[in-house]
């Protein structure tokens, strides 16, 4: 089932019950991108599952009570993930700048580089990305943690495909530039 | 450098990149940008390094899931409960709802019931009794509703009067006085000016109808003035030369009563009757010509 198909209007029953199954249905097809998403920005597994969680459930809350402002699960999903990841980023820098340099990289282990590599990897994609425009994150995020083709981000990010194409170019170059220095 | 060629080369550069291609064999097809897509192709291989690094927690946790149903069923539970006082609230706001529409009924009723002539409120009170009056079959209760109506408007007009208040006023009352222009009707002083219409036989000491109006000085003018008649049909139940008695109203007789057709015990009659002074009927006509349905 394509992810756009996905019929939300059974999650709430007439009774303005909550149908679980329904629900389950919804969580099974939507989480994993979303989940890989985050851990792409975050690199922290623990605060990427609360996030997972709390997307879901404003998923559920604004089905419950404006079910008509959802055209799009996938971009109102990401809409809403990406607000929640830039606050916790924006409100992490204020209050501990050094955040994503101490945290802990949990990635990598299975692509036969070790754990330093795989957390230093981390750590200077993320400090490099943090320097980057919301939209340029957003986008890369969107590109090689979802792997979503520019046709699909465009929409997503409700851009047309020369304007993600355009992004694209400049997102990597200024990353090619704060990698540099990260290193 | 960025034109929408080398935007779509880099794209496809990434697209191989992503496929297991290496930067060089990406660059191949486009030799003519190869120092220039190389920078952000390298930022491109180490996000896809990186991204691919995710690919192993791809997966959503188990617990990530059960830990959202959990969050899902107690927001269930918060609904069921969020539910259940909305219909409480909701059946009190109707309760208060209804409370108030009868309170704002009763005190309407209540200001109408006090209502004098010349109110806003008195065409209320008037409807109020003509279909009090309309919904009364049995004629001695319509007779007694029709007498106690006679006598609410009697005590509207008094007290009128005794406030001076200018208002155009319709009574019935009993004819004490018939000087040529100064009359008394159930106690109340009232010009009768001789342009002043006079229907059919007024007598003294019998109730009469008065339409006229009330000046600010406290006296009343006549327009027009009629004997107050009171028309029934009702079961003829006893018959004698002087009385009938009519579905239990007591009805008199006189030289001037006008018989049409044959009365007779058990038949059904119309009677047109006056008011006397010590409140008997009078019969004008007693018509027993139409058929007892």
């Amino acid at each position: 089932m394509a992810i756009t198909d996905l019929d939300l209007s059974n999650v709430i029953t007439s009774s303005r019950q909550i149908d679980l199954t329904a629900l389950g249905h919804i969580f099974d097809a939507l989480s994993p991108q979303i989940y890989r998403y985050i851990l792409f920005r975050l690199g922290d597994e623990v605060e990427t599952q609360e996030m997972v969680i709390e997307v879901f459930n404003r998923l559920l809350q604004t089905l419950k009570h404006r079910p008509k402002s959802i055209d799009d699960p996938q971009t109102w999903l990401f809409e809403i993930t990406r607000k929640l990841v830039e606050q916790l980023l924006s409100g992490a820098d204020k209050s501990s700048p050094g955040r994503l340099v101490e945290q802990t990289d949990q990635t990598g282990a299975a692509q036969g580089i070790g754990q330093d590599e795989t957390a230093w990897l981390g750590l200077l994609v993320r400090q490099s990305m943090h320097k980057l425009l919301p939209d340029q994150q957003h986008l890369l995020a969107l590109r090689f943690a979802g792997r979503y083709a520019p046709d699909e981000i465009a929409r997503i990010m409700e851009k047309s495909i020369n304007d993600v194409k355009g992004l694209q170019l400049d997102a990597l170059m200024s990353l090619r530039s704060q990698l540099e220095r990260e290193a | 450098m960025q034109n929408e060629a080398f935007v779509r080369a880099l794209d496809v550069c990434i697209q191989k990149m992503q496929t297991g291609e290496k930067i060089e064999q990406a660059l191949e097809l486009y030799p003519q940008w190869s120092a220039d897509l190389t920078p952000p192709l390298e930022a491109a291989q180490v996000l896809r390094v990186y991204g691919d690094s995710l690919s192993a927690l791809a997966t959503v946790p188990t617990q990530c899931r059960e830990q959202f149903f959990v969050s899902a069923q107690q927001l269930s539970q918060k609904t069921d409960q969020d539910m259940s006082l909305r219909v409480w609230v909701a059946r009190l706001a109707w309760l208060i709802v209804v409370l108030c529409l009868s309170s704002a009924a009763i005190w309407f009723f209540v200001l109408a019931s006090s209502a004098l002539p010349g109110n806003l409120l008195y065409p209320l009170k008037s409807m109020f009794w003509q279909a009090r009056l309309g919904v009364t079959t049995s004629p001695i209760n319509r007779l007694v509703a029709e007498r106690n109506y006679d006598q609410m408007r009697l005590d509207e007009i008094t007290t009128l009067v005794r406030r001076g208040l200018p208002a155009s006023i319709e009574f019935a009352g009993l004819l004490e006085q018939d000087q040529p222009e100064n009359w008394v009707v159930g106690g109340i002083p009232v010009i009768v000016p001789p342009q002043a219409q006079v229907i059919g036989e007024v007598l003294n000491h019998t109730w009469v109808q008065v339409q006229g109006k009330l000046g600010a000085d406290g006296t009343i003018r006549a327009n027009l003035i009629r004997p107050r008649e009171y028309l029934f049909i009702g079961t003829l139940q006893e018959v004698s030369p002087d009385e009938l008695r009519v579905s239990s109203i007591p009805v008199r007789l006189t030289r001037d009563t006008l018989v049409q057709g044959s009365p007779m015990a058990g038949s059904q009659v119309k009677v047109i009757a006056i008011r006397a002074a010590d409140d008997s009927l009078v019969a004008r006509l007693v018509d027993a010509s139409e058929p007892t349905p």
